[in-house]
């Protein structure tokens, strides 16, 4: 990022290039463990193409009719179908490009960004990846947690419990007339 | 609980992942595709400047809290250090706070939050 602010200007690759209005082609969806009871992340990329096809659903009715057109047309078919195959194709490619320009953060920055700006993207999206897989470990470090504290005061107490009962039994060997039954301490845990 | 739908939108699978950090950490996890401006203008992220005060950044951390469509907070680990009591205090698993490093500031795992309290559970007479 730093080579493309260098090559771009100092000015060029800053806050003052986010725009007013944008949408998270990243998110997270959070998924309960298989095993235990604490929550994973997963990333989940949406296709830039079809956030602009909810928006211009209009677009590909006219597409769809274009097709039913000329398949209704006589002479040779399969040559009139391939024509409309690749015309649709064109269109839909030029459609996603289109969709991709809008929906890419890269540009923000210019139309034509130099290639680090690219690679910058691909190692934040990376590193994007490692973070979620880091929140996810850390969920179940909280758990671990939660559990080992848990464990160890049931434990504490069942030794405590024990040693109660030790020495009551001890006080019954000693006086063999008073009978005594032991009490165990409520735990709570 | 989801949050209100603005009228006309469609409502997105998954919650976000909120920035608070320096302008390089904030511009580069957007070129990731995390940002979001919502319908009520509120962004997911929060760019710590030189002339950023921490009472600013204490309220940024704290509506990011408070949100319930932002799955994970991260956060340089120096901004974090100015903002332990907060961090400390946060003890839900929703949203997840993950500390990173910055540009210039190495990570620190002595400072970390999760790891301190995982080193806590332990003393000298457990080893016994």
């Amino acid at each position: 990022m730093s080579k493309a602010r260098y090559s771009m200007g100092n000015k060029a690759v800053t806050a003052l290039q986010y725009p007013s209005d944008m949408e998270a082609i990243t998110r997270v969806v959070i998924d309960p463990s298989k095993d235990s009871n604490y929550e994973e992340f997963r990333v989940l990329r949406s296709n830039i193409s079809d956030r602009i096809d909810d928006k211009k659903t209009k677009n590909g009715e006219e597409i769809k009719s274009t097709v039913r057109r000329r398949k209704g047309e006589s002479g040779d078919k399969t040559t009139v179908d391939k024509l409309a195959q690749d015309l649709d194709k064109m269109k839909m490619s030029k459609k996603e490009e289109k969709a991709n320009q809008i929906g890419n953060p890269l540009n923000w920055f210019g139309v034509l960004v130099p290639p680090c700006l690219r690679s910058a993207q691909k190692d934040f999206e990376k590193a994007i990846n490692i973070c979620v897989e880091m929140a996810s470990l850390q969920q179940e470090i909280h758990w671990l947690i939660d559990n080992f504290r848990s464990t160890r005061s049931q434990a504490e107490c069942n030794l405590d419990n024990n040693e109660l009962a030790d020495v009551t039994t001890e006080k019954l060997q000693e006086n063999e007339e008073n009978t005594t039954t032991p009490q165990e301490i409520g735990c709570n845990t | 609980m989801a949050a209100p739908i603005p009228h006309g939108r469609a409502v997105k699978p998954g919650r976000l992942l909120a920035v608070v950090g320096d302008e390089d950490t904030c511009t580069g996890f957007l070129l990731g595709g995390v940002g979001e401006v919502n319908a009520k203008r509120q962004k997911n992220f929060f760019v710590v400047r030189k002339d950023s005060t921490l009472g600013e950044i204490e309220e940024a951390f704290k509506h990011f809290l408070g949100r319930n469509d932002i799955a994970i907070i991260m956060i340089n680990q120096h901004i974090a250090d100015e903002i332990r009591h907060l961090i400390d205090k946060h003890r839900e698993s929703i949203p997840a706070v993950l500390e990173i490093p910055s540009k210039n500031q190495p990570y620190d795992p002595s400072k970390d939050s999760i790891l301190k309290r995982a080193k806590g559970m332990f003393s000298a007479e457990d080893f016994r």
